[in-house]
């Protein structure tokens, strides 16, 4: 029953994705999530635990059904779903990682319109999250805010009076608020030459910004980027979202800056990073998840320069979100021709998926 | 005083206990006290021997009247937590805390877990060091300090292993953060 759910949201638009196909896009979608400790509870899955655990959940089910636009959740238990279908939903961004690993007694409630989840589990306690396209996170910030004021009327949430927010890592003590922004980056991160220059601005906005930011990992998601809000304490957590915002916009300056000028000054090697990739899509045999990220990433940069016809900019987006192995199982439910999956299929069915939403 | 179990070394680690059946006494050696209890124990006595031995060894004759809480090398913070029974030697496998209480049982050991992450707490306007990749120096030192205490081990000198032990896990901590 989960799985036929999770097949027909895979073949839904991930909601993160821009809506329109205009405009050329640098900062995709945003997320906030804050987190709340619960007075006595354990935070490992301790004997005598459980039955606390269930109150909990009950409480947090019966509160949250009341909420407007949280009367449709889908509930999942992370512990008891197969592994395929955990990192499903972590490649479509609504789970963390941590999350799908270290998931025991959990509780995950998901919005059906893929805008907001609330987590219980022992590492966390509880955890709302929030998305939407485009900068919007004081919004964001307020929405979570909101649900967790509402909450802390039934549950007994507690603070530290030195370290504030805890759970079970030590190193993410601090106000419990978890800010996030996704930028799409070919004009910077692709031309080998330009990645240095951004990896020392982003890390310039990083050190500047003290505590507040977290160096960005290097880019597996081809020329997307993720901007992390780092170790914050309570007073640094309310101005968190203007600062986070600031830091985007000016990222997304310099990204419009060098696309700028790569097609008024550099067109040779703007057009040639986009029939690079378009020749790689058209006679490639098998790709990775990487390599077709990069490679739609340089795809989406020509058509927002104008250089590529062939597809919508919705459709060369859609492909983005669903380069991901456990995705394309899901989107693939009966298996391919009778072929047991091996990682290998999982390229070529990649490809194929590629060459025809693309028409080349 | 010779060890109880080996009649050879002077012994160094004397337990008493007081029971309802009277007191009983052993006095071991410390390589008699790691054989005899890491059978039937778990590795974290290692911990707590070398402790014993090295409070043992700090002790002045002047100071036999003090408490042993006010001693050097005794900070206390091997106590475990009083909510979760959380030990410290736990804390710093996993780096995991095991309940809320845990922050204010290990709030100095998770302080500087913070500081070697390159995180300042309590959060002020001071900024992080900046990331520096470990130089080749570092990296030789962890391996030399990594034969040393295999090397201790394997002699079974297990209180310089246990600070080997923590110097490699500081340079190691300094290396990730």
């Amino acid at each position: 029953m989960q799985g036929n759910w999770l097949n027909e949201f895979a073949c839904r638009r991930p909601f993160w994705l821009p809506v329109d196909d205009v405009s050329p896009r640098v900062i995709l979608a945003s997320r906030v999530s804050i987190s709340r400790n619960l007075r006595g509870m354990l935070f490992t899955p301790f004997a005598g635990q459980e039955k606390t655990a269930e109150a909990v959940c009950h409480i947090l089910h019966s509160e949250i059904s009341r909420l407007p636009s949280w009367d449709e959740v889908t509930e999942l238990e992370p512990r008891l779903m197969p592994p395929d279908h955990r990192a499903f939903l972590r490649e479509r961004g609504l789970f963390r990682d941590s999350f799908c690993q270290i998931a025991h007694d959990g509780l995950a409630m998901l919005r059906k319109d893929e805008q907001g989840c609330c987590f219980c589990n022992d590492r966390d306690h509880l955890r709302v999250m929030y998305w939407s396209n485009g900068l919007e996170l004081n919004k964001l910030h307020n929405f979570c805010q909101q649900l967790v004021d509402v909450l802390a009327k039934r549950l007994d949430f507690c603070e530290n009076d030195y370290y504030g927010y805890l759970c079970r890592d030590v190193d993410l003590c601090g106000a419990g608020v978890f800010i996030e922004v996704l930028l799409h980056l070919p004009a910077l991160v692709l031309p080998e030459a330009n990645r240095r220059k951004v990896l020392a601005q982003i890390t310039a906005a990083v050190q500047e910004s003290g505590n507040f930011l977290e160096a960005p990992a290097t880019p597996e998601f081809g020329a997307v980027c993720i901007l992390r809000s780092g170790h914050l304490s309570r007073e640094d957590a309310t101005a968190a979202p203007a600062r986070l915002a600031q830091v985007a916009e000016r990222i997304c300056e310099c990204e419009l800056n060098e696309r700028h000028r790569l097609a008024r000054f550099s067109l040779v090697d703007l057009c040639d990073l986009v029939s690079r990739a378009c020749g790689l899509a058209r006679s490639a045999y098998k790709m990775s998840e990487s390599e077709m990220r990069n490679c739609l990433s340089a795809i989406w940069l020509g058509r927002e320069c104008g250089l590529f016809h062939q597809a919508e900019t919705s459709g060369i987006q859609e492909l983005f979100s669903n380069a991901g192995s456990a995705t394309i199982r899901m989107l693939h439910p009966d298996g391919a021709q009778d072929k047991e999956w091996t990682e290998d299929l999982c390229e070529q069915l990649r490809i194929d998926m590629l060459r025809q939403s693309l028409d080349l | 005083m010779l060890c109880d179990h080996c009649h050879k070394h002077e012994a160094s680690i004397f337990i008493r206990e007081h029971g309802p059946n009277g007191q009983h006494s052993l006095n071991l050696c410390q390589k008699c006290a790691v054989r005899q209890f890491l059978d039937v124990q778990d590795g974290h006595l290692h911990n707590f021997l070398g402790n014993i031995s090295k409070l043992l060894a700090s002790i002045d004759h002047d100071d036999m009247d003090k408490p042993l809480l006010s001693l050097p090398g005794f900070s206390g913070l091997r106590r475990p937590c009083p909510h979760c029974n959380r030990r410290q030697s736990e804390l710093e496998d996993t780096w995991e805390l095991g309940c809320a209480e845990c922050a204010t049982t290990f709030q100095a050991l998770i302080d500087r877990r913070l500081h070697a992450l390159g995180r300042v707490w309590p959060l002020t306007d001071a900024k992080p060091q900046p990331y520096t990749p470990p130089n080749i120096d570092q990296k030789e030192e962890i391996a030399r300090l990594t034969a040393e205490l295999r090397q201790a081990v394997r002699r079974e000198e297990y209180e310089r292993a246990a600070i080997l032990r923590d110097q490699l896990k500081a340079l190691k901590a300094e290396d990730k953060g």
